[in-house]
């Protein structure tokens, strides 16, 4: 066996040459995700009542001074931090669904399938209801905390039952049903005993809008997204050794459990950021990583950056499209990526079914 | 190499015992062990133990340290165990999860050493012609190349292989024995190996453990601890033991070895 293989060893190339070849395919369609994601970054900002060239927005962006006051207003406390927060959840739920989905081995989990969006709506409506801020925390962060601690408490739940039953496809994703059913009538109980005041603004939650953006709440984002990228990449190796199965990578030397809590726990930060500044924003978290695994592969140095790139640039086209469709009118756009994502989760759910 | 010692040792299923009383000691430096016993009796269990990945009574050492107080890292720089299922069919190519497997824990390693120790790892189980082929598209038989690739790309001193040939044809089982058996010998390390297919392991096996009713029926050489006795006692079944043309030992089994009751 081995002579045989030798001889033909000195002759090809190595495989860490041809492998750098192979995956120059996977760079390039990086960089067409890429300029996707800014031609539709550039369009949203265009987009909207007062209709703006390319020229005004590419100028504007690098130079203020070229922009009369009016449409400097326009451009950078309307659009841009609309267009930018848009790239942030998106790519902020790209990373979340992708990390979840190897750690659960399960392709059908997103942060929205296995209820931890709505257990973060739970939290975050209690923070609103009974008005949380008044005690000294500014209303932009004890939401986002009470969103935190409603997501924890699903991540918690799934990991016992993951832990008794195994995380298997059915009994997760049927686990996730039961819990945003509950979780949904729990919102609405909060509802029930709001006020006018707090109850227009959970019911702008539960559809899910990037209406409200502020250069506050991106730099909040932003913060927590850049927070949780080294942990992604210090782990970027066993969650791909992780793929291979479970007892193979206990095999390698990878303490799974720890992995999986570690993960876990980051994919609640990450739910719980989003969630307190735009609401439900579902199936960017599902549709995200499949795009980046059928293009990417599964090789986490690329699937993890294909999966931020693939979740933003969904985002960022829902929310042109929530300007576009009615003009003059912003469709929230929760309403968008689920109408377009649940088509997609169901040919998901059936591809999985067939593959058995 | 890696001193492997066992005393006393007890395996429990679901509050069952199902084996006890196994002490394994002095495991000769470069060998390769055979793992033998019928359906349910424990084989898998035993690696799993030995693997760290099932609780266990009584001690497993390894250079006298007790197993279950080593943590996965530290376990893993000495030995390496292949599960009996595959590697999952994703959409992994075949190098990406050998290397991954190598680097998950290997923070040590420059990327460089891994990159030529994964060359060397498809070189000697001859599948250079799968390493850019992703997981879901290939055979049960190429998939299990892949995850004996996975585990012995790190060149560990103990392997511990549960069926590493069930998917494999003839001409594969053999080679990847034989890669197991040079490694064994170049490191002076020890594998184990649980097999089904009796001539396979008394062929290739220096020596053999047996288990049968509840514990070690039997230990040494394949031509010491393959009697017919003892195989009628491991598996019911009545056989012979011939010797080939060649000089080496095979069973030869007659049929169902029936009970005087019956």
């Amino acid at each position: 066996m081995r002579e045989t293989s030798t001889g033909a060893a000195h002759a090809a190339p190595s495989l860490s040459r041809q492998y750098r070849h192979f995956v120059f395919k996977r760079i390039f369609w990086l960089c067409v995700f890429l300029i996707a994601l800014i031609v539709s970054f550039v369009a949203n900002v265009m987009t909207g009542p007062a209709m703006l060239s390319f020229w005004d927005v590419v100028g504007g962006i690098l130079d203020p001074e070229t922009l009369s006051g009016a449409m400097r207003v326009i451009v950078f406390d309307v659009r841009l931090p609309f267009a930018v927060l848009a790239i942030l959840i998106g790519a902020t739920l790209g990373l979340a669904g992708a990390e979840l989905q190897t750690v659960l081995n399960n392709p059908l989990a997103s942060p929205s399938t296995l209820g931890i969006m709505h257990a973060a709506t739970l939290g975050a409506s209690f923070a609103i209801v009974f008005q949380l801020d008044q005690y000294g925390i500014p209303e932009n962060y004890i939401v986002p905390i009470f969103a935190f601690g409603g997501a924890l408490c699903a991540i918690f739940l799934i990991q016992m039952l993951a832990g008794f039953y195994g995380a298997t496809i059915d009994t997760v994703v049927l686990f996730g049903i039961a819990l945003v059913f509950a979780l949904d009538a729990l919102v609405s109980l909060i509802q029930f005993v709001a006020d006018t005041d707090s109850l227009q603004q959970i019911v702008f939650w539960t559809m899910g809008s990037l209406a409200r953006a502020s250069w506050e709440k991106i730099v909040i984002v932003g913060a927590v997204f850049l927070c949780c990228i080294p942990f992604s990449i210090r782990h970027i190796w066993k969650m791909t050794a992780l793929r291979g199965g479970e007892d193979y990578a206990k095999s390698y030397g990878v303490s799974v459990e720890r992995l999986r809590m570690l993960v876990l726990l980051r994919v609640g930060v990450l739910t719980a950021v989003a969630v307190s500044f735009t609401g439900v924003i579902g199936f960017v978290g599902l549709v995200g990583p499949h795009i980046a695994r059928l293009a990417f592969g599964e090789d986490h140095r690329y699937y993890i950056p294909g999966s931020i790139l693939a979740g933003a640039f969904i985002l960022s086209a829902a929310s042109l499209t929530s300007k576009s469709i009615v003009p003059g009118i912003m469709i929230p756009d929760g309403i968008v990526t689920a109408l377009i994502g649940i088509p997609l989760f169901l040919a998901l759910l059936l591809s999985q079914k067939r593959r058995g | 190499m890696t001193k492997l010692d066992i005393r006393d040792l007890v395996i429990a299923h679901d509050k069952k015992t199902i084996l006890s009383d196994i002490t394994l000691t002095d495991f000769a430096p470069g060998s390769v062990i055979g793992v033998l016993g019928p359906n349910g009796v424990g084989k898998s269990s035993f690696l799993r133990s030995l693997a760290g990945l099932a609780p266990y009574g009584g001690s497993i050492a390894y250079d006298g340290d007790e197993n279950r107080k080593l943590s996965h890292n530290q376990r893993a720089r000495k030995v390496a165990y292949l599960p009996q299922t595959l590697p999952q069919a994703t959409n992994l190519v075949a190098y990406e999860a050998v290397i991954s497997a190598c680097r998950a824990v290997r923070h040590d390693l420059s990327h460089q050493h891994v990159e030529n120790l994964t060359e060397r790892v498809f070189d000697r189980l001859n599948i250079r012609h799968i390493a850019f082929q992703t997981l879901n598209r290939m055979s049960g038989g190429q998939r299990q190349m892949v995850g004996l690739a996975q585990i012995i790309v790190r060149e560990p001193d103990i392997m511990l292989l549960d069926e590493p040939t069930s998917a494999l044809d003839l001409r594969w089982q053999l080679g990847v024995l034989d890669v197991v058996r040079t490694l064994v010998k170049d490191k002076q390390g020890l594998a184990l190996i649980a097999l089904h297919d009796i001539n396979l392991a008394m062929r290739h096996c220096d020596s053999l453990i047996l288990f049968g009713e509840g514990g070690v029926l039997s230990t040494g050489t394949p031509h010491v601890a393959m009697t017919p006795d003892i195989l009628k006692r491991a598996y019911q079944v009545s056989g012979r033991l011939e010797i080939c043309s060649q000089g080496s030992p095979f069973v030869i089994v007659d049929g169902l070895h029936h009970t005087h009751g019956d």
